[in-house]
């Protein structure tokens, strides 16, 4: 799908106009940005709009996110365990300690 | 107030008719703003604007809301709002923000179309490279040693390209990478300045909307005051417009284009501020 995210009054203001008068185009509305299908009508639209408001806008191309291909076994695994966790109150970090799952930072650092 | 006129006569009064000239009502309005008007045009003489008199310097005006009336007539006063203190930290942090404007639009669309282009040769290089190696095994195959040299030396010579196109390529990726990086920062000052807009329109709305409440029922009696005086019925808009200007605190002149009051003389009585009436 493509991602347009607005950075100014103007250019959410025409965002909105378009996402009213091409409903088909768009997948989903989000305040100030929207989802639009990956159709020509919709690289379209995105780029008018980048045309007339230049760095107020960003397009984004995105992905579907799978975490079986994306995701390593032991970060999907943590997420599992930790929100399975008995005490809802213990942090991840606490949680982490002494066990096989990844610490947060160890996490930050490495890209998918 | 003093209307110097551009024949040279001089009208003088806190209620001057202006009806039998041609003015328009912009150019009265322009002349009370600005008195260093052109000597051969409408020259006024008068107290400088104050403060909501940009919002209330003619009527009747009808595209406009009570609420930003209110908040001309509450400025007037000098009165202020619970928010005052938020908008001005909010306004001049906003301020701060119009001058960062890095705009990376157009370095970031030559290097996206040079990455787009340098991959597209360098697919196409690599599909070149494939068929001569097919080929080159075809030769092998049949013995024929001078097609055999020929695309050998064809095959060396894509590879060369092949291998400075590959070195563009990643050029154009860390280039594009580095602007990527570079945009996102400019992107988070620009989503920064969207939210002080958002905050500051929506402090405006609630000091215009505290005005209103604040000043509802001087409006009342004001608007009830004023129907008072003629026997038609008025509309709403203008009897409200007049009222923000009868309860504005105005030393500079308003210019009034209706007929609800008889004269100039009247209508700055009622209205309690220096009045041009065309």
């Amino acid at each position: 799908m493509l991602l347009v995210v607005t950075y100014s009054q103007a250019a959410r203001t025409t965002l909105r106009n378009i996402c009213r008068t091409h409903e088909e185009a768009v997948v989903r509305r989000l305040g100030r940005a929207a989802l639009f299908e990956e159709t020509e009508l919709a690289a379209f639209l995105a780029l008018r709009l980048r045309e007339k408001h230049d760095g107020d806008v960003q397009i984004e191309q995105t992905t579907p996110f799978n975490e079986f291909a994306a995701v390593p076994d032991s970060v999907r695994e943590a997420a599992e365990a930790y929100e399975a966790r008995e005490s809802p109150a213990t942090p991840y970090s606490k949680f982490a300690t002494g066990t096989d799952h990844p610490s947060a930072a160890e996490m930050r650092d490495r890209e998918l | 107030m003093k209307v110097y006129l551009p024949d040279g006569a001089v009208r003088e009064g806190r209620g001057i008719d202006l009806s039998d000239t041609a003015f328009a009502p912009e150019t009265v309005v322009a002349a009370v703003r600005d008195p260093g008007s052109p000597a051969d045009a409408l020259r006024i003489d008068c107290p400088e604007p104050d403060s909501g008199h940009d919002v209330l310097a003619r009527v009747p005006i009808s595209t406009i809301t009570t609420k930003r009336l209110s908040t001309a007539v509450a400025r007037s006063r000098g009165r202020s709002s619970p928010v005052d203190e938020e908008l001005d930290r909010l306004t001049s942090r906003l301020a701060e923000y119009a001058d960062t404007d890095d705009d990376y639009s157009t370095p970031l669309r030559a290097a996206r179309r040079r990455l787009a282009e340098a991959g597209d040769d360098e697919a196409g290089l690599r599909e070149r490279t494939a068929s001569l190696r097919g080929r080159l095994a075809a030769h092998r195959e049949a013995g024929d040693d001078d097609a055999i040299e020929a695309t050998r030396a064809e095959l060396v010579d894509v590879a060369t390209q092949l291998s400075e196109v590959e070195t563009e390529r990643i050029a154009a990726e860390q280039r594009l990478e580095a602007l990527e990086r570079e945009a996102k920062r400019a992107r988070d000052s620009r989503d920064e300045r969207l939210r002080l807009t958002d905050a500051v329109a929506n402090r405006r709305r609630e000091a215009r909307t505290y005005f209103a409440d604040t000043l509802a029922a001087e409006f009342d009696e004001a608007r009830d005051a004023l129907s008072a005086l003629s026997s038609e019925t008025t509309d709403t808009d203008t009897l409200t417009a007049l009222a923000a200007v009868r309860l504005a605190d105005f030393r500079a002149p308003v210019v009034s284009t209706c007929r609800f009051f008889a004269d100039a003389e009247t209508a700055a009585h009622h209205l309690d501020c220096p009045v041009i009436r065309l």
